[in-house]
């Protein structure tokens, strides 16, 4: 674990709900990702800001099973996780977003959340043709808690619309969706408020702050540094795949280091 | 006009085995990427089981469930033992159609090297025709068009209305996004296999009771046909392998009947030229050319 954050967890009460040791990756001898460590709490957000190639992205994909890592940890809930199947790693409760929303065009709103929901788990042709009372129950109480969602994120008039046709803000919101029917310890969102008109943005933080008073720990990867101030306890700052600086917003501000590889950057444009 | 409908009926036959054929070749590339030139060759596993069932004595309904069953197990065993490896690495398509070929000539030698390069037929009792409507169907092409019809039912079915169905779709869409989503996505997919091949075996059992006798080339010979209604319809979909199953069949079959059957098969390409020309994405316009699974 790194030095600084060390220094950071010892002052913390409460087991670090998720722990990403000495992440390493290198891509044909280039390190995109060079020992990072990390560790959330529940109910916990962490912003990791970092200039362009600075390796956030690659982290996330190593951490959700996307990419292997070369070397390092990544532990949830006490559980080893390290290089599992991306599948693998969102069911047992570790989910990510993508920077551009992702959805199914041709699925419907509410076809998302269902995917996304405890039944999920269960498909299998077997289960399709044999339909069995306990898997009837699973898929009713999934119906009923994807019907809540859609209606908590405001989409629920657009349940029945394929996901193709929504805008923007709206597939943002469905990705939200999409995450909440995982009932998920941590959350990796990668760049959630790109391209987001400032209401909505207003809307996803509200999402957030439910999700993380629900004790769902977060990991905000973001270039927007006003929503990053407003939605995050700590920061922790990346520079050429190496974690540089670590700490509340306004204490890494002052890092020289951070104002060159990226806050002196931002202020320049 | 009688010429004219009885064509159109026996379209309406052609066209159900064609969409039971192309949905499942369909499928399978929708999920996987890989385009299966082994595919007629489920469709001839499905005939010869069928006939294994009958020479031991069963029935033709016992003897489409063990085609149907050899089917789904070929199907399933193509992509879990060879395809698997290629779609994981990322292959390009000319590397699995190779691959694919490849499957096919080993299947048909091997056929050949079990049963004999000669014809065989399925007995098929009772084959009056009559009128129905329009139309003037024999009692073995009633049952094709009611069967292939519930087995396209159940098809839709579970896509729409199952969390496999749903998985399907949505590996199919974007496998990455159903990863993320926690969906098991090599599960499903070998999955996927084994139920085209169980599909396309049906209808290699109903294309061998359509027709006087087969070999084995039974399956290979139909692909021609089950290409141009799956890249018609827009290839992945089933609604549109239905749709191109629907157009080629019974305009290959009124074709066949003022001009030579001989010309069935030039027919079915210039349709689908035709319709590639005006829309080269296929009727339903899908985008994607296959997912990585």
């Amino acid at each position: 674990m790194s030095e600084t954050m060390k220094a950071k967890t010892n002052g913390d009460v409460g087991a670090p709900v998720f722990v990403v040791d000495g992440l390493r990756r290198h891509f044909g001898g280039v390190p995109a990702v060079d020992g990072v460590s990390l560790s959330l709490r529940s109910g916990e957000v962490l912003g990791l800001i970092g200039p362009n190639g600075s390796g956030k992205s690659t982290a996330i994909s190593i951490i959700s099973g996307f990419i292997k890592a070369d070397e390092g940890s990544v532990v949830l809930d006490g559980r080893d996780i390290t290089n599992r199947r991306s599948d693998q790693v969102a069911r047992s409760g570790l989910v990510r977003t993508f920077q551009i929303p992702r959805v199914w065009g041709e699925l419907t709103a509410l076809e998302h959340l269902l995917i996304s929901g405890v039944a999920v788990a269960e498909e299998s042709l077997r289960t399709a043709l044999i339909r069995r009372r306990h898997l009837r129950e699973l898929e009713r109480a999934t119906a009923r808690r994807a019907a809540e969602v859609l209606d908590y994120l405001n989409l629920g008039s657009l349940a029945d619309t394929r996901a193709g046709s929504l805008s923007g803000g709206q597939k943002r919101l469905l990705e939200f969706g999409r995450l909440m029917m995982l009932k998920p310890k941590v959350i990796l969102l990668d760049e959630p408020f790109a391209g987001v008109n400032p209401t909505m943005v207003q809307q996803l933080q509200k999402v957030i702050d439910q999700l993380r008073s629900e004790g769902v720990a977060i990991l905000l990867v973001e270039h927007n540094l006003q929503a990053l101030t407003e939605s995050v306890d700590r920061v922790a700052v990346l520079a050429l795949g190496r974690l540089i600086a670590e700490g509340d917003i306004e204490t890494v501000r002052q890092i020289p280091e951070v104002v060159t590889a990226y806050l002196g950057e931002r202020k320049r444009k | 006009m009688s010429t004219l409908t009885d064509a159109i009926g026996y379209g309406l036959v052609s066209a159900i085995l064609i969409a039971l054929s192309a949905s499942a070749f369909s499928l399978q590339y929708s999920v996987s990427g890989v385009p299966n030139f082994a595919h007629g060759d489920l469709l001839t596993i499905g005939a010869y089981g069928a006939l294994v069932a009958q020479r031991m004595g069963l029935n033709l309904a016992a003897g489409a469930a063990i085609g149907g069953i050899s089917g789904g197990i070929f199907g399933w065993l193509m992509y879990r033992v060879v395809l698997r490896t290629f779609v994981r690495r990322g292959a390009r398509l000319v590397f699995t159609v190779a691959v694919t070929a490849g499957i096919a000539l080993i299947l048909e030698n091997s056929i050949g090297l079990i049963f004999g390069n000669s014809n065989v037929n399925l007995v098929v009792a009772n084959q009056v025709a009559r009128h129905i409507g329009p139309f003037l169907w024999t009692n073995t092409q009633l049952v094709i068009l009611i069967g292939g019809a519930v087995l396209l039912g159940a098809l839709y079915f579970i896509l729409l209305r199952t969390d496999f169905g749903r998985a399907i779709r949505a590996i199919s869409d974007n496998p990455d996004l159903a990863r993320a989503s926690g969906v098991r996505v090599e599960r499903t997919v070998q999955m996927t296999w084994l139920m085209c091949g169980a599909l396309a075996a049906l209808a290699g059992v109903a294309l061998a009771m359509s027709e006087p006798n087969f070999g084995i080339y039974l399956g290979s010979d139909f692909l021609l046909v089950t290409f141009a209604a799956a890249i018609i319809g827009g290839i992945g979909k089933v609604n549109g392998a239905v749709i191109g199953a629907l157009i080629i069949g019974v305009v290959t079959e009124v074709s066949g009947s003022y001009l030579s059957a001989g010309f069935k098969q030039v027919c079915a390409i210039t349709i689908l030229v035709i319709v590639l020309l005006v829309r080269p994405n296929g009727l339903l316009n899908i985008q994607r050319a296959g997912a990585e699974a």
